[in-house]
């Protein structure tokens, strides 16, 4: 769902209710993009609530024509920053094995049936690991791209990046990804 | 190898898809548990730390807003911009009306007697106005043309033919005319068939004919544009600019030590006498 300007207006003006609707429809998303740096749900929310609280007192730097989405991840990851630099574990960032697992168990054990593909497991646990091998910044890039699905507009606002930069090293980081499966065992054929 | 030449397009392709369909699947395994949790903690937050500041911002604004309340109204919006608009307009036309530096004036004289003989003070008549005026001087008619702040007088001698535009130009057709210019009357134009003059104060006379144009400056310097030439001409020099039967153009810049015509020198005094303390500044004084 996109926000219409009337409603960006109105949460510009300071409505409550827009305000309310805004939350509802990205907090989720911005509680698991925190997550995938964090490791740590209880700690993500903190940082989520701490985002949206910035969001309702910077809105009046929000611009009329500017990319809604791409300011709330531009104000998402100020905040995760900050949040990293003072726990001093950047180099520890993006992802773990163990901590993946662990979001697993949380969420596998709601889920009624078990997930059976065991090869699109097996992909996911080596994704995540490609991605320990990326630079914080390209892992960044292709998590919101590929894996919150926002536009490459969207990620160049979010990134504060001009958008051909961002294609250029969204394409590098697919290369580097793909010659980390090929070292697993994955052909040409695995991808299709 | 260069890497970025290292897979066809076709293969990074499906690569890109195969990595778009398990990044959703592992986007869609991470669902957050405890999300009406997550509402309540933010809105205790929320009202924490926004709660007195909305309610005092709101009725802040809404006292500073009250009497302009009505801007608000779709219908009222554009007055405003309107009014500005015509507030606008109406500073042109009064700036066109009362600029002083333009010739909203010209007095004619009508001898009785022959020409060059003193005429009569009351003869001359005063006629003011607005924009254009063309004027075409019988054989016993003189003109004399005046700038508001009378920073410019122009002597026309009878039978000549002329235009003053927007009051910042005179194109003068025929005849034989001469100037007396103080520095507020810089940028006025005289155009005439073969040349158009820019005055930057200077005393200067000018005499045309369809064949013929000439140029005399007594005093302070000239710029003349001849077919998009510019002659520079000094204190105590003229240009003749003249026409054969061909249409062959000669410029020619001589040495003038003469002054101004007797007719003309007189009309200026004996106008001054009576007019002085109306409409004679310093400025044309110090030019005769």
């Amino acid at each position: 769902m996109k926000f219409s300007p009337q409603e960006l207006q109105k949460f510009y003006d300071g409505n409550p209710t827009t305000f309310d609707d805004i939350v509802k429809r990205y907090a989720s998303e911005i509680i698991r993009f925190i997550s995938f740096f964090t490791h740590n749900y209880d700690l993500a929310e903190e940082l989520a609530q701490e985002v949206f609280l910035r969001v309702y007192q910077r809105r009046r730097d929000f611009r009329r024509n500017d990319n809604f989405k791409g300011w709330l991840y531009t104000i998402a990851r100020n905040v995760l920053m900050q949040e990293l630099r003072k726990k001093r574990y950047t180099s520890e960032v993006p992802l773990s094995e163990t901590d993946a697992a662990r979001l697993h168990e949380q969420t596998d054990s709601s889920q009624s049936q078990p997930d059976k593909d065991y090869q699109l497991r097996e992909a996911r646990q080596i994704l995540l690991s490609g991605l320990n091998q990326l630079k914080y910044e390209d892992a960044e890039l292709i998590i919101l791209r590929y894996f919150v699905g926002l536009s490459l507009k969207e990620v160049s606002r979010a990134m504060g990046m001009p958008l051909g930069t961002v294609g250029v090293k969204i394409q590098r980081s697919l290369i580097s990804l793909r010659q980390f499966f090929e070292k697993q065992g994955y052909s040409a054929e695995d991808f299709l | 190898m260069n890497e970025k030449h290292k897979y066809p397009g076709k293969e990074m392709q499906d690569f890109e898809r195969f990595i778009t369909r398990i990044s959703k699947a592992e986007w869609e395994s991470r669902r957050v548990p405890h999300l009406p949790e997550f509402y309540d903690t933010f809105w205790e937050r929320w009202k924490q730390r926004f709660g007195r500041e909305r309610h005092n911002n709101s009725t802040h604004r809404r006292k500073v807003l009250l009497p302009f309340a009505f801007l608000r109204c779709p219908i009222i919006r554009p007055v405003p911009v309107f009014a500005s608009l015509l507030m606008a307009l109406f500073i042109v036309v009064i700036w066109q009306l009362f600029s002083s530096s333009q010739i909203t004036q010209m007095e004619l004289l009508r001898l009785e007697s022959a020409e060059g003989q003193s005429p009569g003070l009351s003869q001359w008549e005063e006629v003011s106005f607005r924009g254009n005026r063309r004027f075409e001087l019988k054989e016993n008619e003189f003109a004399m043309l005046k700038m508001r702040n009378g920073s410019l007088q122009i002597i026309v001698r009878s039978g000549s033919v002329g235009t003053v535009k927007n009051g910042r130009t005179l194109r003068f057709k025929e005849g034989e005319l001469w100037a007396f210019a103080g520095k507020q009357a810089a940028g006025f134009t005289i155009q005439t068939p073969h040349s158009r003059v820019t005055i930057t104060g200077t005393v200067f006379g000018i005499k045309t004919s369809p064949s013929m144009d000439e140029i005399v400056v007594l005093r302070g310097k000239l710029r003349a544009e001849v077919n998009k030439r510019v002659v520079l001409i000094e204190k105590g020099q003229s240009l003749r600019i003249s026409y054969d039967e061909n249409a062959r153009e000669t410029l020619s810049l001589s040495d003038h030590s003469a002054e101004p015509p007797e007719w003309a020198m007189e009309l200026v005094r004996q106008y001054q006498k009576q007019y002085f303390y109306r409409y004679f500044p310093s400025a044309i004084e110090n030019t005769l």
